[in-house]
């Protein structure tokens, strides 16, 4: 994580605009108000960030300071490295149970903003945990024996067995697969059926497989740490693209810009003008 | 003394190249910045008169004016201190003190006054580019043009054929950030309105800030191809006025374009770039912009903030390697044998300086500030764009 430090204003800035090649604002947003959770996740304490604008972070120097000291010190605790680990792992299931419900809604025509409120709280509790798996993959080593499917995996095996020829085959992977081609909110290349038609024809599929696979001899705390965290870092990635590529069909549907519109601005209008009910 | 400089041109010995140059351009009806140039000797009286005259026209620009600079063989890029965004009578006498003190080596000294241009996108044109004496080349990067022609920042960049007015161009989408200037305090977080998009504060940087781009202004060029023409044209009547190819800082606002300066490009120019054949995808051999032509061998030196310059001062030949090159650097890189940096545009003062300088230099070479040590041996082929890691 960059941070850019202000000694004459005493200040510590996060700016993910900085960091990320992100397209849209909301996106920004899942990753600053996902380090501000970080704190009631990890510690059950006050976050010493404060949002200042989308997907921009300030916090005091020796809070900062002192902050990370306390994350620092705590990643050399067993105990909290193993229910920390747990508690990652399971902030997925809810955002894939709820990108589920949203999108058969989506299919039925129906787009209410209670369920994309809670969507995004719950992609900012899975956010959460990023800096603490990022901490976990430069703390230990990585393990040889471990494999976790990666999603770039899952998209190439999807379409080495897609049949192109097929309607329904098509529109499920896009509907299952087709966001996880770029960053971006936008409508990606593989979302159309012309575009995956003409991308098939394009890429060499080398018949790609992917596996989990833990060797039980070896089955270290380490080892076992590494594989939630490295399952996370996948899912994460997975599920932080679907719940963005749900938030593009709800601005599309109430006609805001996608790129622009941020949390902020989406709670005002909700606020302000009633549109969502 | 003190002159405005819409007259400077009538004292080309006293007022430097610079303000010269600068002169000729408010002459020739061209859009250039009025202001002052203040030349030794003068008096604290001088610099009285000339705040009050400027005083409503703050932010300020104070630029040197020197003897050696801007000549037909010397272009003395970055070589001299450059103060921004003097706002107060205490900081303009600052200012003129520290751009004065910049110079220790000749006696010819002026420094120019300039009300500040609020750019939104600034830039260098070279109206003959670097490689292709058939085309006119064009860098721009959004904000103030400090960091791109002190090779901080990667640019966009345009080429203009000479004979048919086509351009080619390369969108970088990776312009995250740019400088900008502070007309009104801007707290953190808080955004500046352009006509390209709102660009927020990072970082106070002295008067300035640091603005995060958002993701649509790094998705569109910072020229449409009508504002290139025209800087071309601009740039084509300063070719004609001093009859040699041009080296132009430029800047845009909200409304117009802006010229800053210009001198002759200082290196000589080739017909075309030798042709090449990329040398696949090696381990060993990283790949950057060519910035001056040449191929040659030695021991590395990366050189960056957290190394002390006096490390550099010994008399052994070496091969510069910066992440960025910045104007306090300029001095080793004439020391140098080549010049690889990770970022920075082909209009660079690092591509500047080794052009002059006639020794190779690769811009935009990804990963080389990691992938090499101090002392390692590597082979720049700045023919071919590539450094050869031994």
């Amino acid at each position: 994580m960059i941070t850019l430090t202000n000694p004459k204003t005493n200040e510590v800035v996060i700016d993910f605009q900085l960091i990320y090649d992100a397209d849209s604002a909301l996106h920004l947003d899942f990753y600053a108000d996902g380090l501000v959770e970080e704190a009631h996740q990890l510690f059950h304490q006050y976050s010493p960030f404060q949002k200042l604008n989308y997907g921009f972070l300030s916090c005091s120097i020796p809070d900062y300071e002192q902050y990370e000291h306390h994350f620092d010190t705590s990643m050399k605790n067993r105990f909290f490295l193993s229910t920390a680990a747990c508690a990652m792992v399971s902030t997925i299931k809810p955002v894939h149970e709820l990108c589920r419900k949203i999108e058969k809604q989506k299919r039925e025509g129906v787009f209410k903003f209670i369920h994309y409120k809670e969507l995004y709280q719950r992609v900012v509790t899975m956010m959460a945990y990023k800096r603490f798996s990022d901490r976990c993959e430069t703390l230990f080593e990585k393990p040889f024996d471990i494999r976790v499917p990666s999603y770039l995996m899952r998209l190439l095996i999807a379409l080495e067995r897609l049949d192109v020829h097929s309607f329904d085959e098509v529109t499920n992977f896009i509907e299952r697969y087709g966001y996880l081609y770029d960053f971006y909110i936008k409508e990606s290349r593989l979302e159309t059926s012309e575009g995956v038609k003409d991308y098939v024809k394009t890429i060499k599929l080398t018949n790609p497989r992917s596996y989990v696979k833990i060797n039980n001899s070896k089955r270290s705390f380490e080892c076992i740490l590494y594989k939630y965290v490295s399952w996370y870092e996948e899912m994460r990635h997975i599920y932080q693209l679907r719940a963005l590529r749900n938030f593009r069909y709800f601005f599309q549907h109430y006609g805001l810009d996608i790129h622009e519109t941020s949390w902020k601005d989406l709670l005002q209008k909700e606020e302000k003008t009633c549109l969502f009910h | 003394m003190f002159i405005s400089l819409k007259n400077a041109h009538q004292y080309p010995d006293k007022v430097g190249n610079k303000a010269y140059h600068t002169s000729i351009m408010l002459n020739l009806q061209l859009p250039a910045v009025d202001g002052f140039v203040i030349a030794e000797p003068f008096s604290e009286k001088d610099i009285q008169f000339i705040w009050k005259e400027v005083k409503t026209t703050i932010p300020l620009a104070v630029r040197s004016s020197m003897g050696e600079e801007d000549t037909k063989t010397t272009s003395g890029a970055g070589k001299y201190t450059t103060v921004l965004s003097v706002k107060t009578y205490e900081e303009l006498k600052e200012a003129i003190e520290t751009v004065f003190s910049s110079n220790t080596e000749t006696t010819q000294k002026a420094v120019m006054i300039q009300p500040m241009i609020d750019s939104v996108v600034s830039g260098v044109m070279f109206t003959s580019s670097p490689f292709h004496s058939d085309r006119a080349s064009v860098e721009a990067v959004y904000g103030l043009g400090e960091l791109l022609v002190s090779g901080q920042i990667t640019p966009e960049s345009y080429e203009i054929d000479k004979q048919t007015l086509t351009i080619t161009k390369e969108l970088n989408r990776h312009k995250y950030y740019g400088l900008f200037l502070q007309h009104n305090p801007l707290s953190l977080g808080e955004e500046k309105q352009t006509r390209f998009g709102n660009v927020r504060n990072v970082a106070h940087m002295n008067g300035n800030f640091l603005g995060s781009i958002p993701y649509k202004m790094r998705a569109t060029f910072c020229l449409n191809d009508l504002q290139v023409v025209y800087l071309y044209t601009l740039g084509l009547a300063l070719e004609k006025h001093f009859g040699c190819p041009q080296d132009i800082e430029w800047a845009m606002n909200d409304k117009r374009i802006v010229l800053l300066q210009t001198r002759p490009i200082t290196h000589k120019i080739s017909s075309t770039l030798p042709s090449f054949e990329p040398l696949s995808q090696r381990d060993d051999v990283l790949n950057g912009k060519i910035a001056s032509l040449g191929v040659t061998e030695g021991k590395v030196k990366i050189i960056n903030d957290s190394i002390p310059l006096e490390f550099m001062d010994d008399d052994e030949e070496f091969i510069l390697v910066a992440y960025e090159t910045k104007p306090e650097y300029v001095h080793y890189m004439s020391r140098a044998k080549a010049i690889v940096t990770e970022i920075g545009g082909t209009l660079c003062h690092a591509a500047i300086v080794s052009r002059e300088l006639g020794i190779p230099c690769l811009v935009g070479v990804e990963g080389i500030t990691s992938s090499v040590s101090q002392g390692d041996h590597i082979v720049v082929n700045a023919n071919k764009g590539e450094v050869i890691l031994c």
